[in-house]
Formats: C-alpha cells, sequence, structure tokens
C-alpha cells in the first residue's frame, strides 16, 4: 500500500501554477462573450436614507446606455447567509454609505460609468450610527425595522440593532474569582480590517436561447451563489448556471458578491453583461472582518493554574446580517482559547451598524477573541511571574478534553506547538536578543484554536475510457493549492501518476455538492469525499477485474501506475484502461464513485455548558497552532520590526508539504499586516481609506526575512490519511505576538490594533512618563 | 483624450501652448493613476517618452544634471550621487516598489508636487534647481520656490520640466534622508533629508528638508542657522529640532496625527545627522 500512496506527503507542484505565473489562467475578467456589455453600479451618497424617488431617464437616453435598474425594476426579494435582511439593489432605504442604489449596463465602461452621473436618486436623510455600542443605545437609530420578519438561518435572539446575542458558560465564572489569587481585566478593541484578495469582485452573466442565466465569476462559493441569483431573481436554480474560472483569493469574502445583479441586468438586456469592481468600489461595497470591543477577565491560582475567564464581545456587524451570527458563534464557542479553563462564561452580540456589512474573514469570529486572550495571558503571566511559555503549557488543552458545549477534541497538541517553538535553535538565539538601547528587541508568543469544517461536502469520480480520473467537487480552488491535494488524495487512493486525474473546474451544471471554500474544508471534508469516491471505483475495478481474470475478488490487488494483478501472479496484471473499456463496451457499465458528506456536528451538552441563542453546535475539527515573533521597536519612531517569526501547526498529516508552508507564510504574514498597518477608517459614514494607496498591507519587504513553520503531523481519526486544514489559525496568532513582543522589549502594553508607530510611540512617551 | 508622442522638446512646448487642458505624461506612475480615478481628464496627453534629450543622468564640471525622464531605478544605483548627494539616491531607493521605480521617472515626481514624496524633500535639502522650458524659453527655479502648494509647482501654463540640476557640493558635504511610513514603499507619514557639513561631530553647515509635515516640504533657515555650531547631543540640536516642529504644520490623515508628525520631526533630526556623519566616516 505503500506505493501506492507514496504521493501524499510529497511536495507536488500546483497543478496551475505554470498557467498562473505565465499569466494564460483565465480570470473572469479575461473572459469576453460576443455582444458584451458592461455595468456599473451607483452607490449611495448617505449611509442611512430613505429613497423617495428615482429619475433614470436622462442616463437612459444616453447613446450606448442599454438599460438602468434599480430595486423597482426587481422582484421584492431578500438574499443572506443567515438572515435574509438583503436586496441586490437598496430597496426603499439605504443603509450604509456606497450601497449599490442603480445599475446601468452600457456598450462601455466610459458609457456606463457616464451613465450613473445622470441618474437622480431623491434621498431623505436619516440619522445614522457607525458604532456598535451606539447602535444598541435606548433610542438608537434602528436600520432594519423589518428585522422580526426576516426568513432566517440560524436562529438567535435579536432586538433593535442586535443581529444575534449569545451567552455561553462552562461552571460557575461568578463563584470562583474569590479562589483565584490574581486576576486580570482588560479592553481591547479590533479595527475592521480588509481582506485585500488581488482579483477584485467580477462577474459575467449570460442569457442562453432558453432563458437559462450562465454566471462565470470570482467566487468562493458556487451553489451558493448559484441559489443567492435563483432566489434574488425569482427564478428556479434550474435555470442558473454557475461558473467559477480562475480566482484570486478570496479570504472569506467572495460568497455571493455581485453575481445577482450582473444576473439581473443580464436577464433585463438578453445581452452578456460583465462587472468587474474597481479595487475602490470593492472596497467601498463588499464586506471587512468585524470590528469588535472585548472585556475580559480572567483568573488564576498562584502556580498559574487558570480558574475562570469573563468574556465579552461586541462585534460591529455593519449594514446587513451577512455571516454576523456565525461569526459571533465562532467567537463565542473560543474565546476562551486553547487552554482548561473549568469556569468560562462568553457573552456576545453582533450589531448592525450603518457601515459596510462584516463578513467571513480568515480567522472567523475568533481572531478578535484571541487577539485578547493571548495578550491577556501575557500579563497574568507577568503578575505571577510565570514565564510566558510555561504558563500556556501548563493549561493547554490535551488530545480527549472537551471544548466549551462538551465538543470532544480527539487530537489536540496545542503544548507541542508551543514547545516545538520554545526548543528551535534560532527561537533560543532570539529570545536571548534583547537589541539596543533606543532599538530595544524582544520575543512574543501565542497559541490559538480555531474551529473548521462546515456542512457539506461531496466527490464524483469517473474512470476515463484511458484509465484517467475525472474528479468532480465543486469546490473552488481560489489559490490554496487545494486542487492539487485533492488531485493528491485520489491519485493516492488508486495508486496513479498526479497526471492521470483531472480535476474538474468548478460548474453547477456539471459538479457535485459542496459548501464552499472556507473554514479550512479542503483537507477534511472534501478530501474525505474524494477519497471515499476513490475506493468506490476501487471496488468497482476490483469487481471487474475479478470477473476478467475469473478470479476471487480478494485476489485481485491494486498495483501502482494505474494496474491491477492477481495477488501473487506479477505477470497477470490488467491496466485501468482495459477495464474502463470493459465496463464501457463489453459490460458492467461506466465505473463511477462517488460519497455525500455531511459534517459530524457536535451540539452543546446542557449538563456541560449553559447556552442562550447557540444554533449549530460547531463543525467537525479543531485547529491548534502557536505563533512566535522576534521583533525590534524603534523606540525614536514607535516603529515595529518584525526580525523573525514562528509557527508551528498541528496539522494531522501533511498532504503537501510546500503547499501547507505556503498558507503558513501568507497566513503569518497577513496576520502580521493586520497587526501593524491594517484598519479601514470612516468619517460619518464614509470610507475614507478605500484606496491601496491609503490602507496599506503588507507587502514583501514588510515581512520577516524568515518564518520557521513547523509542521506538526499527529494523524486525525476522522481524516483520510490523517490531514486537517490549517490555513486559519496561521492568521490568528500574529496579532498577540507582536503585542506581546512588544511588552516584553519595552514594557509597553497596547490592547488596540493596529500596533501603528503612532500608537507605539504613545506609548513609549507615556510608560517613560 | 487625444495621445500625442513629440520627438522633441520644442514640439512638446508647442503642443502644451496650443492646448489649454493637455497634461505631459511622464512614466505615468501618478498620472495614470489620477487618470484611473477620474481625479483628473485632460484633453491631451503629451507623452514625452521619445524625447531623448529628457531621459539620463549628465555629470559636468558645475555638478550633475538629472533629465525629467530618468528613472527613479537610475537615480537609486547611480553611484556618483555621493556625498552631498547621496541624500538624491537614497530618497530614489525609497519610492515605492521595483515596478514603480522602474516606470516613475523624477520630473513626473517633482511636477505632482506631493509633500509626503520622498524626491520633494531630498531635493529641497541638496538645493537642486529645477530646469523648466515653455514657449518663452528656459528658466531655472530653486526647489524651495518651485514647490508652492499642495500638489501646486511653479510651473507656469505651458511650462514642462526638462531637468534637475545638483550643484557641486563643498568638499566634505554629506548627507542623509530617513523616512517613517505605514509600510515599505508607502508614502511618508514623515520624512526628513540633511545635506551639510561637521567637523567632528559639530555642524559647520546644514540644510535640513522635512517631508510630510506642511503643504510642500518645509526648508526653516532659521533651524539651518541654529544647526552651525552645534554639537550632536547638545541642547542646541533639541531646540533646532523644536524649532523645526514648530515650522510644520502638518494635517491628521490616514498615516498618521498632526501631533505625531511633529513629535518625529523633533526626534529625528538628531538621526538624520548622525546618519550624515556615518555617511562622511564611511
Amino acid at each position: 500500500m505503500k506505493a501506492l500512496d507514496g504521493i501524499i506527503g510529497q511536495s507536488v507542484p500546483k497543478l496551475e501554477a505554470r498557467a498562473k505565473v505565465t499569466g494564460t489562467a483565465v480570470y473572469t475578467d479575461d473572459m469576453f462573450r460576443p455582444r458584451m456589455l458592461t455595468a456599473a453600479l451607483l452607490g449611495s451618497p448617505y449611509p442611512h436614507a430613505r429613497i423617495l424617488s428615482y429619475d433614470t431617464a436622462a442616463a437612459l437616453a444616453l447613446p450606448g446606455v442599454k438599460t438602468v435598474l434599480t430595486a423597482e425594476d426587481l422582484p421584492p426579494n431578500l438574499i443572506g447567509h443567515t438572515f435574509r435582511d438583503e436586496p441586490i439593489l437598496a430597496r426603499s432605504k439605504v443603509r450604509y454609505m456606497g450601497e449599490p442604489v442603480a445599475a446601468v449596463a452600457a456598450e462601455s465602461l466610459d458609457i456606463a460609468r457616464a451613465a450613473l452621473r445622470l441618474i437622480e436618486v431623491e434621498f431623505e436623510e436619516l440619522p445614522a450610527v457607525f458604532e456598535a455600542e451606539d447602535a444598541m443605545a435606548e433610542g438608537a437609530p434602528i436600520l432594519h425595522e423589518d428585522l422580526g420578519n426576516y426568513a432566517r438561518v440560524v436562529e438567535s435572539p435579536f432586538d433593535g440593532n442586535v443581529v444575534a446575542h449569545i451567552e455561553l458558560e462552562t461552571g460557575n465564572v461568578d463563584s470562583v474569582w474569590e479562589e483565584c489569587d490574581v486576576v486580570v481585566e482588560n479592553e481591547y478593541s479590533i479595527p475592521a480590517a480588509q481582506h485585500l484578495y488581488m482579483e477584485t469582485c467580477s462577474a459575467l452573466a449570460e442569457v442562453d436561447g432558453t432563458g437559462k442565466i450562465t454566471v462565470w465569476s470570482s467566487t468562493q462559493q458556487l451553489f451558493g451563489t448559484q441559489m443567492a441569483v435563483a432566489q434574488a431573481l425569482g427564478l428556479p436554480m434550474s435555470k442558473v448556471r454557475c461558473i467559477a474560472p480562475s480566482v484570486g483569493g478570496g479570504f472569506g469574502a467572495k460568497f455571493i458578491t455581485i453575481e445577482p445583479i450582473t444576473a439581473a441586468l443580464a436577464l433585463k438586456t438578453r445581452r452578456p453583461v460583465k462587472l468587474v469592481l474597481s479595487r475602490d468600489e470593492d472596497m467601498i461595497s463588499m464586506r471587512s472582518r468585524h470590528a469588535a470591543k472585548i472585556r475580559m477577565k480572567t483568573g488564576a491560582r498562584k502556580d498559574g493554574t487558570l480558574l475562570a475567564r469573563d468574556t465579552e464581545i461586541v462585534y460591529n456587524g455593519g449594514a446587513y446580517a451577512d455571516f454576523s451570527p456565525v461569526v459571533l458563534e465562532a467567537g463565542m464557542l473560543l474565546a476562551a482559547g486553547p487552554y482548561r479553563i473549568p469556569n468560562a462564561r462568553n457573552v456576545g452580540r453582533a450589531v448592525y451598524t450603518n457601515r459596510l456589512r462584516a463578513g467571513a474573514m480568515r480567522g472567523f469570529g475568533v481572531m478578535q477573541p484571541m487577539f485578547a486572550g493571548e495578550s491577556q495571558l501575557d500579563e497574568l503571566a507577568d503578575t505571577l511571574g510565570i514565564d510566558r511559555l510555561d504558563l500556556r503549557i501548563k493549561n493547554a488543552k490535551q488530545s480527549g478534553d472537551k471544548n466549551m458545549g462538551s465538543h470532544y477534541l480527539p487530537v489536540c497538541r496545542v503544548g507541542d506547538c508551543l514547545a516545538s517553538i520554545r526548543a528551535h535553535p534560532a527561537f533560543i538565539l532570539a529570545a536571548a536578543d534583547k537589541g539596543v538601547l533606543g532599538k530595544r528587541r524582544g520575543i512574543g508568543i501565542s497559541s490559538v484554536v480555531q474551529q473548521s469544517g462546515l456542512f457539506s461536502s461531496s466527490a464524483n469520480i469517473r474512470l476515463a475510457e484511458d484509465g484517467t480520473l475525472i474528479v468532480s467537487t465543486g469546490y473552488i480552488d481560489i489559490g490554496t493549492g487545494s486542487d492539487t491535494s485533492l488531485a493528491q488524495v485520489a491519485a493516492a487512493t488508486l495508486g496513479v501518476d498526479i497526471e492521470a486525474v483531472n480535476i474538474v473546474a468548478p460548474d453547477t451544471d456539471g459538479a457535485v455538492y459542496d459548501y464552499g471554500t472556507a473554514a479550512d474544508r479542503g483537507a477534511h471534508g472534501v478530501s474525505e469525499s474524494v477519497h471515499r469516491a476513490a475506493l468506490e471505483v476501487k471496488e468497482r475495478l476490483i469487481e471487474l477485474t475479478a470477473e476478467i481474470l475469473e478470479c476471487a475478488t480478494a485476489d485481485v490487488e491494486l498495483r501502482p501506475g494505474g494496474k491491477l494483478g492477481l495477488s501473487g501472479v506479477p505477470d497477470i496484471e490488467l491496466s485501468f484502461a482495459d477495464v474502463a473499456q470493459r465496463g464501457l463496451y463489453v459490460g458492467g457499465g461506466p465505473i463511477i464513485g462517488q460519497h455525500a458528506w455531511y459534517m459530524q456536528e457536535q451540539t452543546i451538552d446542557p449538563k456541560h455548558t449553559r447556552a442562550l441563542g447557540f444554533r449549530m453546535g460547531g463543525g467537525v475539527f479543531y485547529g491548534f497552532a502557536a505563533t512566535a515573533v522576534h521583533i525590534e521597536v524603534d523606540e525614536t519612531t514607535g516603529q515595529i520590526t518584525v526580525l523573525e517569526a514562528w509557527h508551528a501547526a498541528d496539522l494531522g498529516r501533511v498532504l503537501n508539504p510546500n503547499g501547507a508552508l505556503g498558507q503558513l507564510y501568507g497566513g503569518v504574514v497577513q496576520g502580521i499586516s493586520g497587526a501593524l498597518m491594517e484598519e479601514l477608517v470612516w468619517d460619518s459614514g464614509q470610507l475614507v481609506n478605500p484606496t491601496l494607496m491609503d490602507y496599506k498591507i503588507a507587502n514583501s519587504l514588510d515581512a520577516p526575512p524568515e518564518i520557521h513553520g513547523i509542521l506538526l503531523e499527529n494523524p486525525d481519526p476522522d481524516s483520510p490519511w490523517g490531514a486537517r486544514g490549517m490555513a486559519e489559525p496561521c492568521i490568528i496568532g500574529a496579532a498577540p505576538a507582536i503585542a506581546n513582543a512588544l511588552a516584553d522589549a519595552t514594557g509597553v502594553r497596547i490592547r488596540t490594533l493596529p500596533l501603528t508607530p503612532e500608537r507605539v510611540l504613545m506609548g513609549l512617551i507615556a510608560h517613560e512618563d | 483624450m487625444r495621445y500625442c508622442c513629440p520627438t522633441s522638446i520644442e514640439e512638446a512646448v508647442a503642443i502644451l501652448n496650443t492646448d489649454e487642458d493637455a497634461r505631459c505624461l511622464a512614466g505615468g506612475a501618478t498620472l495614470v493613476a489620477m487618470l484611473n480615478a477620474e481625479l483628473l481628464s485632460p484633453s491631451t496627453l503629451v507623452s514625452l517618452r521619445a524625447i531623448a534629450d529628457l531621459d539620463g543622468i549628465r555629470h559636468t564640471d558645475s555638478g550633475i544634471t538629472i533629465g525629467a525622464m530618468t528613472r527613479h531605478a537610475v537615480v537609486a544605483n547611480d553611484q556618483r550621487l555621493n556625498n552631498g548627494l547621496t541624500v538624491v539616491r537614497l530618497a530614489a531607493q525609497e519610492i515605492g516598489h521595483p515596478a514603480i521605480r522602474a516606470v516613475g521617472t523624477i520630473g513626473g515626481a517633482i511636477a505632482h508636487a506631493d509633500p509626503s514624496a520622498d524626491y520633494p524633500t531630498a531635493l529641497l535639502a541638496a538645493n537642486a534647481e529645477v530646469e523648466v522650458i515653455g514657449s518663452s524659453g528656459a528658466r531655472t527655479v530653486p526647489a524651495g520656490d518651485f514647490f508652492q502648494d499642495y500638489f501646486t509647482t511653479a510651473l507656469a501654463h505651458g511650462e514642462m520640466i526638462t531637468s534637475i540640476h545638483l550643484a557641486n557640493a563643498d568638499p566634505g558635504t554629506v548627507s542623509s534622508y530617513f523616512k517613517v511610513a505605514r509600510s515599505d514603499g508607502d508614502f511618508a507619514i514623515t520624512s526628513m533629508a540633511f545635506c551639510g557639513n561637521f567637523d567632528g561631530s559639530t555642524c559647520t553647515a546644514a540644510r535640513v528638508a522635512v517631508g510630510g509635515c506642511a503643504s510642500t516640504p518645509l526648508n526653516v533657515t532659521a533651524v539651518d542657522k541654529m544647526l552651525i555650531g552645534a554639537e550632536l547631543g547638545s541642547d542646541q540640536v533639541t531646540m533646532a529640532a523644536q524649532a523645526l516642529a514648530d515650522a510644520c504644520d502638518p494635517i491628521d490623515d490616514v498615516r498618521g496625527s498632526a501631533d505625531y508628525r511633529r513629535l518625529l520631526v523633533k526626534r529625528l533630526l538628531p538621526r538624520v545627522l548622525q546618519r550624515a556623519i556615518d555617511q562622511g566616516s564611511n
């Protein structure tokens, strides 16, 4: 068997790498259709206003304009991932500045943009609210008067502007504070940040002669997009086909974007329509990470045993619910961190405000409380006089432990993640390097947990005439390398070369179902589906071979290179092609395997955890990791330079080492970027930095010259070859690690992100006084 | 929008003087971004790429002349820009990223006159002269007069930049440039450039320029004078730094607050002086 699955653990180059590097990969914006129109969207000039009337006559009269749509031209249908609260063009009122109010399709982008300037919309401005705390105050302007009437997928208490409210408690937090020798309590603040995928949101829609719409788009969720287009336009899903060409990143934001409005324009004009957002349009009108305000209190005994943690979080959800209730669930489930804390209470709210909607983003709901928790753990360690790594390792969860809600953790090596960094030779050197006066250096560490793997996946594998495999999952490789690792899984299960695996491009007309590229699902549920489907193919291959060789199925063996033979008789051998063709032309039929998968849902055990407003109970697996950084602080300017970083991932089994390290490096750098420089800034509802000149992200020279990736293998029992996803935890730990390193270097503790040079310098000056 | 590509300076000037709303297109690093953002819509783009006289760095008896179309990457790598002129090379190295430095030009950068950009501050400290030409002939504008306000220069209608002239500095002149920015390659929150001379650690001549702290890069004669005779680390330097910070008129923006910028000006002056001394001793 070893020879068959030798490709597992090999750094197979990404299947599409050459096409992307040479510029031949086709993205949505590269596509053209005959008679194609170009679309543009008109954004709202107010953060909160009633729409009184539209006048589109002048725009429609402009030569080259084919249609102008407003909500009046569309069915009154709402869409949304958790609540259906969102129209595809603002209906009766606008709820954030830049919210699309009208859409134009024209012969060229210049004409479409010119037409936007001719559209007149009469608004009645309403009082607006931008901060979550203000939105919860009595008398605050209400964004969604019809909140109670929305169709909802997630049940959670809601009230006023509160989209969702969750409380979870294990043990009895209030009763144990007196037992604690040390209690630390502080407030932490995390800003809204953005995904900044390289490819902005893009869609191309075309209606065929039967009335069926095909939508190509930059998406990470094929079937959800199909459903949203159908819902928004009042069509059966049988009339909507969605296809994902190459996708330039997503990081959680590309879950239903501009596909419905693009489809509406194509349906109206009966011509192909392409809509590609500019960077500023994308930044203003797509999604952000949730800004969050966190109050956290942690108590411990003198020996460092953690006894209690009390966390209260308010997430700013922006104008529409989107994923807010689920983001809140993830935060509530994990706010106590990867530690054994017998008494933990997490109270959270997600709140509507007149800002850009907040949605899913890498580090989903957890990045915020982990910043607070990992900062607070260092504060606690320092107060107790205990080594920061020792404190974490002492309290780390272990395999077989339970998480909040009594969720079982079959594998947890967070303590080993920490220990592996502590033992790393470069870390030992860095820990001794305190820098010089004016350029002090310090190290910081964090350990984190993320819950991953959601909903349904499936796979279908057919053996082609020549013995190659056609693998269909509907899972979209948005740059993560999932196509390559799924091909490895199929190849390993059947013992064929990776060149013999055809990973089918995601297309709702051909692919089986997948929920979407999120929550590290690829290495888990999707891999499992491919593996099981391949096992079914193997079974059929063996049955047919046994018929051909007139032997028992138990005597047929799979041999490397796509061959089957009679056990113990090397000379008797058939190729996959021989067997496939036998099935097709002689008897037995096509060889097809498939598998349908659903997460093993973990529910809340009421004896273990008291819960309010918690529906999901969570998905299949928990990912653990530890991050460390060595930084230098320029005490003249306040600038932080990350000199070196470590990340240890508890990932079960490595399918593709270079792929895993690529995700790890990217996640750590994105985490550093968020920690040091990323923040969306609004002024009276207007996003003031919607360009890459004003909103900065780390580039190659801001990244540390060396990131040490440590991949800890300990196979997961519920996954083929024991693999777990690992691309979410790696973004989470950088921010608290850097804040902890700053405190280590200078004694300055900053509890607000990002750690800008200004914030650091003001902290240094205050610390000196 | 009309596009033309003249092959001589005379031809370019003629177009600029017949078309009220024409704009010169140099490397396009800034102008094209502004066109894309619909901040500008000139009637004619006058590309300068085919005018060979505008490109390249020339060493003359009086100093160094950098053609307006010289790419940042070329300036960043020209080792003849040393001693008192090192500041210009250092500033070029800090502009954007390799891709931007491969297309952006010194003429385009200073015509844009962003006070947070790298060149204006460095050229002001180096006391550069901007050579411009229009229908009534050529003239020379000192850097201190060239930058007049946010995104506003002394260029008159129909004029264009032909080159930047850097006079030979006194022997022993040293220089330095330091920028504080949010990320590598970003515009400055605050930048500072220095050209001058030292006797040991005592300053004997100084010209300091500050970027990102006013509507133009800032040079304060009184501060330059205060530095003469000042020893590094002395109260005199601290006082000069305070005077320089007081002369700034920064704004709050997404890069940083006005208070932070003033604080940086005070704190950066000793650093640029030290770096200049270090450069001299290397």
